[in-house]
């Protein structure tokens, strides 16, 4: 007689079926809805859904079509926009700076810590990306370097090590700017020597070498110019820190003149480098006060200059830094909120602390805005980003969920109901 | 005999009594102006700073230390004549807050107010300020105590002399000083801040003199002084709430008061000309900008009495010129600038009778320039004190 | 046509009729100024859409929706915008005078931290007890902090002395914008400031080798204690002698018995707000309560002696923590608690947070939870309240100083800007 189905068919069909059943559970699709999505970079999408596999975003849009194996996660009440960045900080560690005033073979790598209230907090409010930066009380500071703010073990928080190096054109304060330039051409120019010499040396290595990690070097010579080494090669770049506007143009000739990649962390006086700023179309951070008191000499009164009105108006890309030590710069929503207040218009105050920072870090093309190809970083929100009473309600990092307010102790005891009788 | 003897030893008594009170007078002038012997000083340009204005070519008649006359183109035939024929002359700059020659010995430090202490006994004639304050034509000098202490003592206004046996006094006692500036602020006694300055004052003000034991009362025999109305008071402040506070604290005892202070006495303009204060000037430099020139000149302009003064040693002697050449250039008339260092401090120091301007009857003093005495070029070519020469 | 000639008197006549009519000024139109604005906010609770305004000689003369207003004024126009009234700092760290002196302070509890904490008022330190001490006559109204205050609009502030000593001086009450500290100052001689705790016992140990002016009691709370309580235990002995026999200081006590004067004690933490609780059951005195960290813990005794609570900085960055207190996060909360409690309470600013973020601070507890009408009391109608000023400031009412914020949106959120602020009979811009 003959069968239907041979036993080793329906072996086959059923072995299938077995496959296909947990297929769900192990697919790596996400797909997330929400009411009304930010991109940052292609304007704002109502009713939209993102596709995430593999921590990256394979899909976004109204159409975006859900694959019928993908975990759905409805948010079809919320807001989602692009994870924050921050784009220089000097905090999530023990101490900014060491004494001396040339250390740039030191790294944050060493000294941060993932469970630090800093970064906690930053998660907290929205910051999926944070630039972890020595201090401005050395000249060379060292190497800092680009976190996600979720992950205990150094090496899985890790996004960009090595972002570049420290300058700051301040120095200690004990000094003068002649001391600091001349400290800095010194210290270069020694280290052109240096890469000059390794360039003639044989490349076999010498017998007594050991096996080098990132983190050690051959000889005391190499501990003290490899890393300038590296950022003159273009390895990095470098972070200047300009408290004062004739600091920017200082800084702009030496980075011509050594050839290094340059971003300026500014100080609120440094918008009277704005022309200059604009004209040379550098990459800048402004200081977390966007507002700065000036006495006039001659009539005594107090002049206020809207900081970030001035470099907007004349059409400068900057990225906006939050300070949660005070109260008026706690957040980078709060600060583009701030921003909105002195005539930026909603949309580019978001881009502000989004895709420019991203742009400025060179991590654009992983992190700062919600299209395809990027990570999945983005942070659910139940009301408007730049509403007062919005609470960041998820934060997923790499279509990870990483935070969830409702089991936020801490953020809980500030505003429990509980405690109002 | 006995009657012959007596009036023969009395007579002697009166005969070696009288020689030795001549000899005595004779030698307390000898050095001073030769008695009947007169002065005549021809041909310059006299700045008098009084009724008569300006003259040119007028001649200066000094007798005894004082003007007799002063007479365009006549000689007077018993005078000595000194010709500066082609030169300026003003009076003698009067010096109305000055710590010369005694800048150590005019704070008294163990207390914070030593009200009965008197500048003049701090006074060193010797001393090379005198001679670097002559050379500038002051000739009038206010002596005051230091700001440290909250009330430091009473002033002295005299003429400068290197003769010590030559001093003279116009005022022994002229202002109790007070002083509200930051230096009476210290850490390590009372007052510590000016609200406390203020309210101790004020205590002093109304029970000074009446409670406490001996040693207190004393103490507070200028506050007495100056409560009775027998002294005025002459307050240091500089700052705009140390003015504030002066001023507030002038009304609240219905006083009348001079105040010596910096820059920023210009805050009060309108106030100060109705409540009839004083102002006393610290030296202008040239370093200042031209706001506080304006100001200067805006305060005058409000008919507010002001004066330059040196605060030697903290300043030069030579800054009471500076000062009205700086304010003759904003565009002050060179007359109203010059009363700024003459008649002007002279009268808020209540000794314009005598000193100030050059009129008849006053002491003759004045600076001799090789030129306009605002312009920087001329020199000082010659001091007189009470018709004496006094520098070259 | 017969051309009608004008006499040439009436001409000139009728000239005159028509330029008179253009030249002389309306009646009254010159010194009042009138203001339209989107929403008044009054700072009572109430609101008014498309309110006008009118202002003459720097008082409200009218707040309704219509007005005969006088041919020839001048409307200001504000339509999208929210007016309040100016924001009062119930407690304010200024610095007074470009040249107030830095004190260098530490915080025993805080050993690990020496801090640097300015002291803007002024201290008298020859005694513990120097209730007298007012500074008006120590103001500066050219320093930078008044201009930072009226900028980020608050019109009003309390300045006193400072927090050295027990009894440290009387307030006062004045605007952040003037010519003269005499012409800014709304009242004088208003509370006397008190501080509890180990505060007045800074320093006390002498400051240099030899025992000197701060070789003195208090070195802790038992000193203060005794300080406090001794003042008015003699005022209660000399209760037979007529004011005339009194010096100053003793009246003041005097008047402080009498309830006529508030106490305003400046208590940290829950001991020393105890305390303060005891001494007014002791003394019967009426007093408030500043900077109150703990006073979360005593809302019912608060409320049952009608105690108004002056509170701030609300944000305080995380891992800070004020020495005694249990928990950061309730402090955040407090001023939502008071209001929840019905407590009458009003912000201020300190060393650690400027002057010109007293709106943040009232930002973040909205943020919180803490409703915007309360909060708005609480920078308005109720600090004045607490100061014993309504009668002039602290709403938009008529017969009340016209001071005035006129902001682009919500004053509670970051992005609304300050566009205009009225105070003294002056429109200033604070964005110049």
């Amino acid at each position: 007689m003959k069968r239907f189905f041979y036993p080793s068919q329906i072996l086959k069909y059923v072995l299938v079926l077995l496959f296909l059943v947990p297929l769900p559970l192990i697919s790596q699709v996400k797909a997330i809805k929400a009411r009304k999505i930010y991109t940052g970079t292609q304007g704002v999408i109502e009713k939209g859904v993102i596709l995430i596999e593999n921590g990256k975003i394979v899909d976004i849009g109204e159409e975006a079509k859900i694959p019928w194996s993908a975990e759905t996660i409805d948010y079809s009440q919320k807001v989602i926009i692009p994870g924050l960045i921050e784009a220089h900080a000097m905090r999530g560690y023990d101490k900014a700076n060491e004494d001396n005033p040339l250390t740039p073979f030191v790294s944050v790598l060493d000294n941060y810590d993932t469970s630090n209230d800093a970064i906690t907090d930053a998660l907290r409010s929205g910051v999926t990306t944070i630039n972890i930066m020595p201090g401005n009380a050395t000249i060379l500071g060292g190497r800092g370097a680009i976190f996600k703010t979720f992950g205990l073990v150094v090496e899985d928080a890790l996004l960009v090590p090595d972002s570049g190096m420290k300058i700051s054109m301040a120095g200690t304060p004990l000094q003068s700017r002649m001391g600091v330039m001349a400290q800095l051409r010194r210290y270069f120019n020694e280290t052109k020597d240096y890469i000059e010499k390794k360039e003639k040396e044989s490349s076999a290595p010498k017998k007594e070498e050991m096996v080098s990690t990132p983190m050690s070097f051959r000889s005391p010579e190499s501990v003290k110019y490899e890393a300038v080494a590296d950022l003159l090669r273009g390895r990095y770049g470098a972070f200047f820190y300009c408290p004062s506007p004739s600091d920017v143009v200082q800084a702009q000739k030496f980075s011509e003149a050594y050839g290094l990649k340059a971003v300026y962390v500014l100080g609120p006086e440094c918008y009277k480098a704005a022309d200059f700023i604009a004209e040379k179309k550098l990459k800048v951070i402004l200081d977390p006060e966007l507002v700065y008191f000036e006495k006039d000499p001659i009539s005594e009164d107090l002049k206020k200059v809207e900081v970030v009105k001035v470099f907007y108006d004349k059409g400068i890309e900057f990225a906006l830094l939050s300070d949660p030590e005070k109260v008026y710069t706690r957040s980078l929503l709060y600060q583009a909120m701030k921003a909105v207040s002195f005539g930026v218009p909603a949309d580019a105050a978001l881009k502000f602390v989004t895709i420019v920072p991203a742009q400025i870090l060179q991590v654009d093309r992983q992190v700062g805005s919600l299209e395809k190809d990027k990570l999945a970083n983005f942070v659910v929100l139940d009301k408007e980003p730049l509403d007062l009473a919005a609470k960041v309600e998820f934060v997923y990092i790499e279509g990870k969920s990483v935070y969830d307010r409702e089991k936020d102790e801490d953020l809980k005891e500030l505003t429990n109901e509980k405690i109002i009788q | 005999m006995y009657g012959t003897a007596k009036m023969r030893k009395t007579r002697l008594e009166i005969f070696l009594y009288s020689s030795l009170v001549i000899s005595l007078f004779a030698a307390l002038f000898a050095g001073g102006a030769e008695k009947g012997e007169a002065l005549l000083i021809k041909g310059a340009k006299i700045y008098t700073m009084g009724p008569q204005g300006i003259l040119s070519g007028a001649n200066l008649l000094i007798e005894g230390g004082k003007i007799k006359k002063i007479i365009e183109g006549q000689d007077w035939p018993q005078a000595q004549v000194v010709d500066y024929s082609g030169k300026c002359i003003i009076p003698g700059l009067v010096d109305a807050h000055t710590y010369i020659s005694g800048y150590y010995r005019l704070l008294e430090n163990s207390q914070v107010v030593t009200s009965d202490l008197v500048a003049l006994a701090a006074f060193d004639p010797l001393s090379p300020e005198v001679d670097e304050a002559l050379a500038a034509g002051i000739t009038t000098a206010n002596l005051c105590p230091r700001n440290e202490n909250l009330v430091g003592g009473i002033t002295s206004i005299l003429k400068l002399s290197k003769d010590p046996r030559n001093l003279f006094l116009l005022k022994k006692e002229g202002f109790l000083k007070i002083s509200f500036a930051k230096d009476v602020e210290r850490d390590d006694r009372a007052p510590t801040s000016l609200m406390g300055a203020k309210e101790m004052l004020d205590e002093l003000m109304k029970n000074g003199g009446n409670q406490g034991d001996r040693k207190e009362i004393f103490q507070e025999r200028g506050i007495l002084k100056l409560a009775k109305g027998e002294l005025q008071p002459l307050i240091a402040a500089s700052n705009y709430e140390e003015i504030n506070t002066a001023l507030q604290w002038l009304s609240d005892w219905k006083k009348k008061g001079v105040i010596v202070g910096g820059e920023e006495v210009y805050r009060f303009g309108e106030e100060l000309h109705q409540k009839e204060v004083s102002i006393l000037l610290s030296p202008f430099l040239f370093g200042y900008p031209d706001r506080i020139f304006e100001k200067a000149s805006s305060l005058l302009k409000l008919g507010v009495k002001i004066a330059f003064v040196s605060n030697l040693p903290e300043g030069e002697a030579s800054g009471l010129r500076t000062s009205a050449l700086l304010l003759y250039h904003q565009g002050i008339p060179q007359e109203e600038a010059l009363k700024t260092i003459t008649l002007y401090p002279a009268q808020i120091l209540g000794v314009e009778s005598v000193v100030g301007s050059l009129e008849e009857g006053k002491d003759a003093d004045f600076v001799v320039f090789s030129g306009e005495p605002l312009d920087l070029s001329s020199k000082i070519l010659a001091v007189y004190s009470s018709g004496h020469l006094v520098s070259k | 046509m017969v051309k009608r000639k004008f006499n040439p008197a009436f001409k000139s006549i009728l000239f005159l009729i028509l330029a008179g009519g253009f030249l002389m000024p309306p009646v009254r139109a010159d010194d009042v100024i009138a203001l339209k604005v989107g929403t008044l906010l009054k700072g009572n609770g109430e609101a008014l859409k498309n309110a006008m305004i009118i202002i003459k000689d720097g008082k409200i003369e009218f707040v309704g929706v219509n007005y005969p207003v006088p041919k020839g004024t001048n409307i200001l126009e504000f339509k999208e915008s929210v007016a309040t009234p100016g924001f009062i700092a119930a407690n304010a760290y200024l610095h007074i005078s470009p040249e107030t002196k830095e004190v260098f302070t530490y915080s025993r509890e805080d050993i690990y931290e020496y801090r640097i904490e300015k002291i803007p008022a002024l201290n008298e330190e020859r005694s513990e007890t120097t209730p007298e001490m007012n500074l008006l006559y120590s103001i500066d109204p050219h320093s930078e902090d008044f201009a930072r205050a009226w900028r980020s609009g608050v019109t009003c502030v309390y300045l006193a002395p400072g927090n050295l000593n027990v009894y440290n001086g009387t307030g006062t009450v004045l605007k952040t914008w003037g010519q003269s500290p005499q012409n800014m100052a709304v009242r004088n001689m208003v509370q006397i400031k008190v501080t509890l705790g180990e505060e007045p016992a800074v320093g006390t140990g002498g400051r240099g080798s030899d025992p000197d002016l701060h070789t003195r009691r208090p070195q802790n709370r038992m000193g203060v204690d005794s300080i406090f309580r001794q003042a008015l235990i003699d005022l209660q002995n000399k209760s037979e002698l007529p004011d005339s026999q009194l010096n100053p200081q003793e009246l003041l006590f005097r008047k402080v018995l009498r309830g006529e004067i508030p106490l305003r004690i400046r208590a940290r933490s829950y001991v020393d707000i105890k305390a303060a609780l005891r001494y007014g059951e002791e003394f019967g005195f009426k007093w408030i309560l500043e900077e109150g960290v703990d006073a979360y813990k005593y809302l019912d005794d608060l409320k049952n002696k009608n105690v108004p609570v002056i509170y701030g900085p609300v944000y305080r960055p995380k891992g800070r923590f004020d020495f005694n207190s249990e928990n950061d996060f309730y402090r955040a909360q407090t001023p939502i608690l008071l209001a929840k409690k019905g407590i009458l309470f009003a912000f201020q600013n300190d060393s650690r947070s400027p002057i010109s973020a007293l709106r943040d601070e009232a930002i973040y507890a909205v943020k919180l939870g803490l409703d915007e009408e309360s909060a708005l009391k609480a920078l308005t109608f109720h600090a004045a309240k607490i100061l014993g000023v309504e009668d002039r400031i602290g709403t938009v009412e008529k017969g009340k100083d016209a001071d005035l914020l006129i902001f682009s949106g919500d004053p509670f959120s970051p992005s609304s800007r300050l566009e205009k602020v009225l105070i003294n009979n002056k429109i200033l811009d604070p964005n110049k």
